[in-house]
């Protein structure tokens, strides 16, 4: 009996104990977490160049009367200098290596209309990454950063899963996997050029290459359609119309198409969103200018710098054409 | 349910709560409903699998200690068939299929068997041998059968080490069911940072490691030289950090508990030879080899011919225990001629060690250390390839060097490195400098130490962790 006690008493005693200096380390990971968090928060926002700094810009400092957004296919694809040229218009290109979907340009084009309302923003989609993608959910943590300056990008985030709430308490959390990105940038930024973001590709695919079998292969029963970015791209669209932005969908050359029928049912609803809110879906995916031409590609989803500087002129002579943007 | 999952973190609050607040007579009862739902978290109509097993090595293990002579070895079989028969069919049924097709094919016939659309059971090869070690040490005298049905599930299903060990055995085990377990203030806290450390090494270390891994090794003809060279260690310690790390939580929660689980690592990258190396890496597998197999098979009280096929043969099927693919194969077949051509080097080469000065003896080490390194980074090419072409690949383009390198961007190689140097620091510490042997990285008293030095790990847990990368790789097993 007297051995029992004893141990009741001394489990008392540990859970005391314990509740006491699990406090106390809960209090420490606290305060570390505030003060890392707070320091590379401020270094985050002080980079002047890399991926980061291209997000950053164009939502902070940006100020152009032409915005193109969009992934990778955006960047290396849209030289803003050329559209500048043709439409007499400020252009800039915020499009972003890296394979982000849909939920990054609607965030770009959230923030920066809180300051600035571009007259045209082009966003470059392939309608068929509309379709449900884990990689897509995952790839929206690239908005951690800026969720405790912009919470909008809360809306995103919550998407990624069901404990983000949570993680979100923590403020290094939001610069998970950045520190090596906040370091490169901050130290060495004159090291790493940065040209309005557009970034020409000089390789070309090469003749053996474009021989080969190198088309866009793809299954298109595999790409399951999503609600949740159908969601965001209307809502991209209703902020362009709020805030009277003329918006312009494109969907830029690919080198080959293997397939007949371009688009999945995901792709197909994505359009029609785009039909029924009708805003300019400019598709080049096929156009004969591109197919099958080498050497304006480095890959078979990339223009190289000369079919960057082909497809540019295209597309601002169509701005004007259009009358969406007239040279002055 | 992955231990890297904040499902988990709340699963282990609750369980662990619960169990020191229900009584004594309750709590088995109460962590075995938790690991079922624990089990039934993955995919839960293969909690049938494990109720059939667990049926039938229980009757199995109490008519083993009711029967003497023949009928003891028939029920002893009928437990193993039973086991090993689940195997056969979830784990190997389509490789064995796959290679009479292959076979059927070079004679240009047609295979005629059907494949099975399965998914292999979450853990199946360590649960079967947690349930076999049972039936065999009732068999073999050195465990009482278990009366409670109840316990003896519990043993099979205990969640911290349901899916991937370390592999138990039943006079280790079982009793501590019975046993009353207070809160302990210095073991609670002992497990608790076991399990933050054992996270660390699998989301900070592994996971950061294996980006820049199945980078290279999904394109393995497209890689040369350095840049092979670099994936393969970043993946023995991917495959380490990852392993360890998910022992690490496993103790550390059991232990949270009151319950011993055995050590399933210890610092294997510092063996000096292969024979080494493996009482050093997945110990609980290891031991079972040897306890249940190598020894059966006569281990080394037989001729030398015999003693160096025993050897091979039990790593032959250690490969085979790990996956059913001719890389895992050929995984353990080589890990076995190291053990048979370092055996024979022995013979050969009778040193002492004892003569050698003591910095002779320094260097032979770190020699060993190294060499042996390189063997098992060999080996692990087989392991972590996708198909036994691949790794010859691999190997081939190893000693390619007038390639370039792929940096991945350098971000990964640059964690990648800051990971492993923590690593090797905090082990050689463990190795050469602590006192008192530990699976933890600290070994201090001050308080103040204590709180930074963990409060840092999960910090760097929270900034450098990949979360969301997915399961363990030993799960698949």
């Amino acid at each position: 009996m007297m051995l029992v006690s004893l141990f009741i008493f001394n489990s008392k005693m540990h859970y005391k104990k314990f509740t006491l200096r699990l406090v106390v380390f809960l209090l420490v990971i606290y305060s570390l977490d505030l003060m890392i968090g707070s320091v590379l928060e401020f270094l985050f926002f002080k980079q002047k160049t890399g991926p980061n700094y291209q997000i950053i810009e164009s939502i902070t400092t940006n100020k152009a009367d032409l915005v193109i957004l969009g992934n990778s296919r955006a960047q290396h694809h849209y030289n803003p200098r050329i559209i500048s040229k043709k439409t007499g218009f400020s252009s800039v290109n915020a499009g972003l290596n890296g394979g982000y979907g849909i939920y990054l340009p609607t965030f770009q084009v959230e923030v920066m209309t809180i300051n600035h309302n571009p007259k045209v923003i082009i966003v470059e989609i392939e309608p068929n990454t509309l379709s449900y993608n884990k990689l897509n959910y995952y790839l929206i943590k690239v908005l951690l950063p800026y969720v405790d300056r912009y919470p909008n990008a809360y809306e995103f985030l919550k998407l990624t899963d069901n404990y983000q709430k949570i993680k979100l308490l923590s403020k290094a959390y939001k610069y998970n996997s950045l520190i090596f990105d906040i370091i490169i940038y901050n130290l060495f930024s004159n090291k790493f050029a940065y040209v309005k973001s557009f970034i020409p590709i000089q390789k070309s695919l090469n003749k053996i290459d474009s021989v080969a079998n190198i088309g866009v292969n793809r299954n298109l029963n595999t790409f399951i359609s999503d609600l949740n970015m159908e969601l965001i791209l209307k809502k991209l669209i209703y902020i362009a119309k709020i805030k009277n932005i003329k918006l312009v969908i494109v969907n830029s050359p690919i080198y080959n198409n293997e397939v007949n029928d371009n688009y999945s049912f995901a792709g197909k609803k994505a359009i029609q969103i785009m039909n029924d809110n009708k805003i300019s879906f400019w598709d080049y995916s096929n156009d004969t200018s591109f197919l099958n031409k080498y050497y304006l590609f480095s890959d078979k989803l990339h223009l190289n710098d000369k079919g960057a500087e082909l497809f540019s002129n295209i597309i601002a002579d169509r701005l004007v054409a259009e009358g969406i943007m007239k040279n002055s | 349910m992955l231990f890297n999952s904040f499902q988990f973190v709340f699963f282990f609050v609750i369980v662990t709560s619960l169990y020191f607040a229900l009584p004594h007579k309750y709590r088995w009862f109460m962590l075995l409903m938790a690991s079922c739902y624990f089990y039934m978290s993955f995919i839960p109509i293969y909690i049938l699998i494990l109720l059939f097993t667990i049926i039938i090595d229980y009757y199995a293990g109490i008519y083993l200690e009711k029967f003497q002579g023949k009928k003891r070895k028939t029920f002893l079989i009928i437990s193993l068939i039973a086991n090993v028969g689940i195997l056969a069919v979830f784990k190997y049924y389509n490789f064995i299929n796959d290679n009479i097709s292959s076979f059927l094919g070079i004679l240009e016939h047609k295979n005629p068997i059907p494949y099975l659309s399965i998914i292999l059971p979450i853990g199946l090869s360590f649960h079967t041998f947690q349930a076999m070690s049972y039936t065999i040490e009732v068999y073999r005298g050195n465990q009482k059968a278990e009366k409670n049905f109840g316990i003896y599930a519990l043993y099979v299903m205990f969640y911290p080490q349901l899916v991937a060990g370390p592999i138990e055995r039943p006079q280790n085990l079982l009793h501590q069911f019975y046993e009353y377990h207070e809160f302990d203030y210095e073991r609670v806290v002992q497990g608790l940072k076991l399990m933050l450390w054992g996270l660390f090494k699998k989301i900070v270390i592994a996971d950061r490691l294996s980006i820049y891994v199945n980078a290279v090794y999904s394109n393995p003809d497209q890689h040369f030289g350095f840049t092979l060279i670099l994936a393969t260690i970043f993946f023995a310690f991917q495959i380490y950090c990852d392993f360890s790390g998910y022992s690490e939580i496993a103790i550390g929660s059991a232990q949270v508990m009151g319950f011993k689980l055995m050590t399933n690592f210890k610092r294997p990258y510092f063996a000096k030879s292969v024979s080494e190396f493996w009482k050093r890496w997945h110990i609980s597998l290891s031991t079972w080899f040897s306890d249940y197999l190598y020894i059966s098979l006569g281990g080394n009280r037989v001729s030398i011919p015999r003693w160096y096929f025993n050897l091979f043969f039990v790593f032959l099927v250690s490969g085979l225990w790990h996956g059913a693919n001719w890389t895992f194969i050929i995984w353990g077949a080589l890990n076995g001629l190291y053990l048979i051509f370092a055996l024979i080097k022995n013979r050969l080469l009778r040193t002492s060690e004892k003569s050698r000065p003591k910095i002779i003896k320094s260097g032979f080490n770190i020699v060993n250390i190294l060499i042996t390194f390189a063997l098992i980074c060999l080996s692990w090419v087989f392991f972590r390839a996708n198909s036994a072409h691949d790794a010859f690949v691999i190997i081939r383009n190893m000693f390619k060097f007038n390639m370039p390198f792929y940096s991945g961007g350098w971000k990964q190689i640059f964690y990648g490195f800051v990971g492993l140097f923590f690593l090797i620091y905090v082990e050689f510490k463990q190795e050469f400098y602590f006192e008192i042997e530990t699976r933890l990285p600290l070994n201090s008293f001050s308080i103040v130490r204590n709180y930074l030095f963990y409060a840092m790990l999960l910090i760097s847990i929270i900034l450098v962790g990949v979360f969301d990368a997915g399961q363990f790789i030993y799960f698949q097993f």
